[in-house]
């Protein structure tokens, strides 16, 4: 009852803050603006155009910020830093390709997902050999560090292919346009504007071989806020008025139509993951 | 009690009395009825102020017993019910249309079960959308679900009655029928099932506010109640010594038993806040996180075998069905594993002993039930992977499963009762303890407020 009443009286702020510990987890609740860090040239999904962050994951973004009511400082930052940079508070969200694993989520939280996102083969248009995913058996597959796209590839699925890594996907499109590699495994949104920016005629292999749930990145504690981002994703997914599509379809449609993906109308409404 | 003079405020004493007086520690009381009423009036005012603190405490309890054990909490419980009740109606269409002609006894049993899902689709509906209330975003996603679900029906009946037509006996469905089905697959794992979820994550929010909310208010209440409740009796005392001092008259009866009811009240009310403290940590904290965890653990488990399911009966897509399978069988119970057969193997190691975490890991509580659980867990995994490595036609092979996958979901059903009936029992203990407390908050502040007040009249008169 004791330590009850000092819990209380802290938060009538009645004792010195000092005197009541630093462990409570700052909710994202409390802050007026979000830094959100975000993934920085990847066409239709993230980047930098003058100045100015544009594409898919930016608008989920800047709806999921609007439906907080908070303001928004993006943040690039590499694959490899989404985790490092939630952690050390460098960032608020990580809204970044970050596909939800029960691995990551013994160290981050996450909220969400917003998309259900599948890994597939990016291949030369004029390539017949890679049908499916046993073609790659002996193939080339470039990976960028950070991505755990050739995880389920190789560890999954146990496809017996040589592994080029590279720091980036402009190299990876390179090595595939010159022939170097044989594909690029990675999840088809990156695709889709990886194949719009192809000098080469690409393709995607359509193995769809793992089925990724990109979430948002938060730090672990904060169960208010992730909750309330989670809502605020519902909210992207309901029904306009009079059944008219969603935001969440609008902003496929705005995004991928007639990009290398085909079929929207396949994206599910996600199943959150729930927050701890 | 026995009284010295008659007259207020002891003025007018001889010398030697005065001096007498003050060497007892006796001053001649200052100040006139005024004084008096004031003192009074504080001592009321601090009984009201620790009466209102308590009354705000209990109330915030009241109102967060009836979130979590009457609206929201049992809005859990029947969200998971539809969940469960629309992920088996489509378990028993697969089943019915993987065994086509070749089993008719298993397909009209199939269709049977679906018959009966749908009645207990439409009721949980029903009470779903009941238990919402006026929660409008709940209600809009009810009734997404709803729409959507007779979207399902329609488009599982053209792929049964293609079934029948089609006639198959063995080697699975033809292609016309699974194009059929997949349609209202995609449907039901794409949208209906999620919503379906999500609804029920969703309550569970409601219910970790309101709690946050009555703990917060509780915890303040405690404090409110015994600081005001410290400074009414400060002012008690202090009153009954000014009447000592000033009237001399060392006990005063009504005040004795003011102070006296106060002290209980006060005693009284810091036990009722940590009781209704304890309830309400046992309810959320004990009984319903758990429940919660094992409600979505069904869920998953029957996401879990309905990628089994399609794993058999998509060949095209069975890669992505078993990284879908190996992720809910990581979110049920959590072990460093890259792929499944290591999960596997993982699991035969450790399933015994040892901290579990997931849906299922936290659901555990040590006892019979729960060790039942994580062996009936385990079994099932191991018979999914020898059935992995087995041929044969879909049908068989899924019947290599199926023992161990309704002992796994009668432990589960048996633990989540466990659970379930311990957060009932703690959102009732919560309620008794309070039932009828804000009535006695207001008997006692009007028996105190009169017996303060009939406790300084007498003096008052002699004002006069």
């Amino acid at each position: 009852m004791i330590r009850r009443a000092l819990v209380a009286l802290c938060a009538m702020a009645m004792v010195p803050l000092a005197a009541c510990g630093g462990d409570e987890e700052e909710s994202i609740l409390d802050k007026d603006t979000l830094r959100i860090g975000v993934r920085y040239g990847l066409t239709l999904l993230s980047e930098e155009v003058d100045g100015e962050f544009v594409g898919y994951e930016i608008d989920v973004a800047n709806y999921i910020a609007e439906q907080l009511g908070k303001d928004v400082v993006f943040v690039p930052i590499e694959l490899d830093e989404r985790e490092p940079k939630l952690l050390s508070g460098e960032i608020d969200l990580a809204i970044a390709t970050y596909s939800i694993t029960q691995e990551r989520k013994q160290s981050v939280a996450f909220a969400g997902p917003y998309v259900i996102d599948h890994f597939d083969l990016l291949v030369r248009a004029d390539n017949d050999e890679i049908a499916t995913l046993d073609d790659l058996e002996g193939g080339t597959v470039c990976e960028v560090e950070g991505s755990n796209a050739i995880d389920r590839l190789t560890e999954e699925h146990g496809v017996d292919a040589v592994i080029r890594s590279v720091e980036s996907y402009e190299e990876c499109m390179g090595l595939v346009g010159s022939g170097e590699v044989d594909a690029i495994a990675t999840d088809e949104l990156g695709l889709a504007g990886l194949a719009l920016d192809a000098d080469f005629e690409a393709k995607l292999v359509g193995a769809r071989f793992s089925q990724e749930r990109i979430g948002v990145g938060m730090r672990p504690g904060d169960t208010a806020g992730c909750e309330a981002v989670n809502r605020a994703i519902t909210e992207m997914y309901q029904d306009g008025p009079d059944g008219s599509a969603s935001t969440a379809e609008l902003l496929l449609e705005q995004w991928f139509a007639g990009t290398v993906l085909g079929d929207l109308s396949r994206f599910p409404i996600p199943q959150f993951e729930g927050c701890e | 009690m026995t009284a010295l003079r008659e007259r207020p405020g002891g003025r007018g004493l001889p010398a030697g009395d005065a001096a007498a007086l003050a060497r007892l520690g006796v001053e001649p009381g200052s100040g006139g009825p005024q004084t008096l009423i004031a003192q009074a009036t504080a001592v009321v005012a601090a009984l009201a102020a620790m009466f209102g603190a308590l009354y705000y405490a209990v109330s915030a309890a009241e109102d967060a017993l009836e979130v979590i054990g009457h609206s929201s909490g049992p809005q859990v419980v029947a969200t998971t019910e539809l969940y469960y009740a629309l992920s088996d109606a489509d378990s028993q269409v697969a089943t019915a249309l993987l065994v086509g002609g070749s089993d008719p006894d298993r397909a009209e049993a199939a269709m049977d079960r679906y018959e009966q899902r749908r009645g207990d689709i439409a009721a949980a509906l029903l009470e779903a959308h009941r238990l919402a209330g006026s929660a409008e975003a709940e209600r809009r996603t009810i009734e997404s679900v709803m729409s959507r679900w007779g979207e399902y029906q329609q488009l599982a009946a053209v792929a049964l009655l293609l079934a029948r037509d089609g006639g198959y006996a063995s080697g699975g469905p033809p292609e016309n029928v699974l194009e059929a089905y997949r349609e209202a697959a995609e449907l039901m794992s794409g949208r209906i099932l999620p919503q379906a979820y999500n609804l029920t994550l969703e309550n569970a929010t409601i219910v970790r506010e309101s709690y946050d909310a009555a703990s917060g208010r509780i915890d303040a209440g405690l404090v409110a109640v015994a600081l005001t409740g410290v400074a009414a009796l400060a002012l008690l005392v202090a009153l009954q010594v000014f009447l000592a001092r000033g009237f001399r008259r060392v006990f005063n009866p009504s005040l004795v038993v003011a102070t006296a009811v106060a002290v209980l009240y006060l005693f009284t009310g810091l036990t009722v806040l940590d009781t209704e403290r304890e309830a309400l940590d046992e309810a959320k904290l004990d009984g319903f996180d758990a429940v919660l965890s094992l409600e979505r653990a069904q869920a998953i488990s029957n996401g879990l075998h309905a990628d089994r399911v399609r794993f058999l009966l998509d060949a095209g897509e069975a890669d992505v069905y078993e990284q879908t399978y190996f992720d809910k069988a990581q979110q049920l119970v959590y072990l460093e594993a890259v792929s499944l057969p290591r999960y596997q193997d993982a699991l035969a190691e450790t399933g015994r002993g040892g901290e579990l975490t997931g849906l299922v890991g936290d659901g555990l509580d040590g006892s019979g039930e729960s060790e039942r659980l994580v062996e009936a867990y385990t079994a099932l995994i191991l018979a999914d992977a020898a059935m992995r490595e087995e041929g044969g036609g879909p049908s068989e092979r899924l019947a290599l499963v199926e023992g161990a996958r309704a002992e796994y979901e009668d432990a589960l059903d048996e633990l989540s009762d466990r659970h379930l009936e311990r957060f009932e029992s703690a959102v009732a203990a919560g309620e008794d303890a309070i039932a009828g407390f804000a009535f006695l908050l207001v008997a006692a502040m009007v028996s105190l407020g009169v017996f303060t007040f009939s406790g300084i009249a007498p003096r008052l008169r002699e004002y006069r």
